[in-house]
């Protein structure tokens, strides 16, 4: 296997009296995206900003490629883009001549920026807004010019604290897909976010952090199998059937609980054959009166699995 | 890999026209090129025409020149702008987060302390300059002879000027870079800043030769140091 581009490895982060982060430690391969969720404070921005470097104070180890930070800092400026969970500019600025500046001090040729720029802001239709000034744009506005400078000078590791945050639905579509490209073309892309939904449709992997302690790493199926989250059959019914009870008779359904709407979900054991089990449960609700509408096997949303997580923030296995 | 490194010394100049920019879009340049000189022409005329250069002479009276009236109020003047514009962008783009996206760049962080340091020297000895101008045309236009000697004053109290906008800036940059907030910063620069700007004061003051070179050396040395204690301090600032 491949080093990995980042290290993180015992990290621990101290402001004052409060220990914002502890024990740090995970990997982010090279090419990958990597999910970082969390609740609010629990140490996500402080991470990405140790990773970038403009966090200097710190015990452990953060190691990039070959640079070690913060002493390498310089260097990692050079294949590192990021966008901070608020994108600040100075106001009198117009968006071109702010991303001029910034793809300049990131040694990108003028030649070159007048290409990328109007490129990558016409990728978010913000061709039109090019000659404003930055404080006639609105915040999801602002927030997409700050994604737009972080790919400038087309880094090799992207870091995005929140970055889908105030975007508008078709937005946050746009900027997703721009993830998908970015890793596509080799880029690795470490985000933050509080929509579990956006981190799974186009995260590889995700870390889990609560009060500062990372609580797992992993793909959706290691945070499944680390929960052992069991399989799950989920039914749609047109019409109900007149008894339950032939469900929880079935081989291998540890329980049935009723859901939103006429939708019914069997939980199963981890050995059990979901194909014969729907074909049982399509019969029984037949002779049951039912008429169904849908059936199948659904997978836990990272939803549920970061639920499970967080409410049982205390077991051994959690805390590294 | 098409893109290019750029040395410090260019980023520097990068970012010293970057600020004059600013200066230019936000009108605070306009305000400082036009306002000064004319707060120095309205103060010179406020006073009266003829004014006694000694109380037990009263009889005796001479007229000041408007060049030098203006060259000594606005160096003061433009010392205490320079150190509050400069502490007050500073706490402001510190405390907005405006600076993570520039400290993320391969960028010295001393470049952005130098850049801001020359733009605010530069934009208010410009003021300075007009000011002073427009003083020697108006004593020109009220018929006073510019002498020799006097030339040679107006162009001495111009460079100790200069020295109290450098060291006010190069104040105002560590006030701004230490102050928690803007009205803390502005207080500590009007109560405290300004004693340091006597340094190159004493030199528009004193008529020898040596001292005025050993003052305005020590000025600009000083200067110097602070700007460098600043970046020092920055480079090491967390945001």
């Amino acid at each position: 296997m491949s080093k990995p581009l980042v290290e993180f490895d015992h990290v621990a982060k101290r402001y004052k009296s409060f220990q914002a982060l502890e024990d740090v430690s995970f990997t982010l391969n090279e090419g990958e995206i990597f999910g970082y969720i969390g609740p609010n404070g629990a140490g996500k921005t402080t991470t990405l900003k140790l990773l970038v470097g403009l966090l200097l104070d710190f015990t452990g180890s953060i190691q990039v490629g070959d640079l070690r930070l913060p002493l390498d800092r310089h260097r990692l400026h050079k294949m590192v883009g990021y966008l901070p969970q608020y994108p600040e500019f100075q106001p009198w600025r117009t968006v071109d001549h702010a991303l001029m500046t910034l793809g300049r001090l990131s040694d990108v040729s003028v030649s070159d920026l007048k290409a990328r720029i109007p490129a990558l802001l016409g990728r978010f239709e913000l061709g039109d807004v090019r000659h404003k000034k930055i404080r006639q744009l609105s915040g999801g506005m602002k927030q997409k010019v700050g994604f737009v400078q972080a790919l400038l000078h087309q880094p090799r590791l992207l870091v995005l604290d929140e970055p889908l945050s105030g975007l508008d639905p078709e937005s946050r579509i746009r900027l997703k897909e721009q993830i998908l490209e970015l890793k596509a073309a080799g880029t690795t892309v470490i985000f933050s976010s509080h929509i579990l939904g956006d981190v799974q449709d186009v995260a590889d992997r995700m870390g889990i952090i609560q009060k500062g302690r990372i609580l797992k790493t992993g793909n959706m199926q290691e945070l499944q199998a680390h929960f052992g989250v069991a399989k799950e059959i989920q039914v749609a019914y047109s019409t109900l059937p007149i008894d339950f009870a032939f469900m929880t008779e079935l081989p291998a359904v540890k329980q049935v609980l009723a859901k939103e709407g006429q939708v019914w979900s069997l939980e199963l054991e981890a050995t059990a054959d979901v194909d014969s089990l729907v074909q049982a449960v399509i019969w029984g609700s037949l002779q049951h009166g039912a008429t169904i509408r849908r059936i199948g096997e659904v997978e836990p949303s990272l939803d549920e699995l970061y639920k499970r997580f967080t409410s049982n923030p205390i077991l051994p296995s959690f805390t590294k | 890999m098409r893109n290019q490194t750029i040395g410090l010394r260019s980023k520097t100049w990068l970012l010293f026209v970057d600020e004059l920019n600013g200066f230019a879009k936000s009108a605070v340049m306009v305000g400082m090129w036009v306002g000064m000189p004319i707060v120095g022409i309205a103060l010179y005329f406020m006073l009266p025409d003829e004014m006694p250069t000694n109380p037990a002479m009263a009889q005796f009276s001479v007229r000041l020149p408007a060049s030098s009236f203006i060259s000594l109020i606005l160096s003061s003047l433009g010392g205490m702008l320079a150190a509050t514009l400069v502490a007050v962008e500073i706490v402001n783009e510190r405390t907005k987060k405006v600076y993570d996206l520039f400290l993320i760049r391969p960028v010295h962080r001393s470049s952005f302390m130098w850049a801001k340091f020359f733009a605010v020297t530069f934009c208010v000895t410009i003021a300075l300059a007009i000011s002073m101008w427009a003083g020697v045309v108006i004593d020109l236009a009220r018929g006073i002879e510019i002498s020799p000697l006097m030339r040679e004053t107006i162009v001495e109290k111009f460079i100790s000027g200069v020295g109290v906008v450098m060291i006010s800036a190069a104040v105002g940059i560590l006030i701004g870079i230490l102050s928690p907030n803007v009205l803390t910063a502005v207080l500590v620069v009007w109560f405290a800043g300004q004693n340091v700007t006597l340094i190159p004061m004493l030199a528009a003051f004193i008529s020898n030769d040596w001292v005025y070179t050993i003052t305005m050396l020590l000025t600009v040395v000083l200067s110097v140091v602070l700007v460098g204690v600043s970046a020092l301090i920055f480079s090491r600032m967390e945001t």
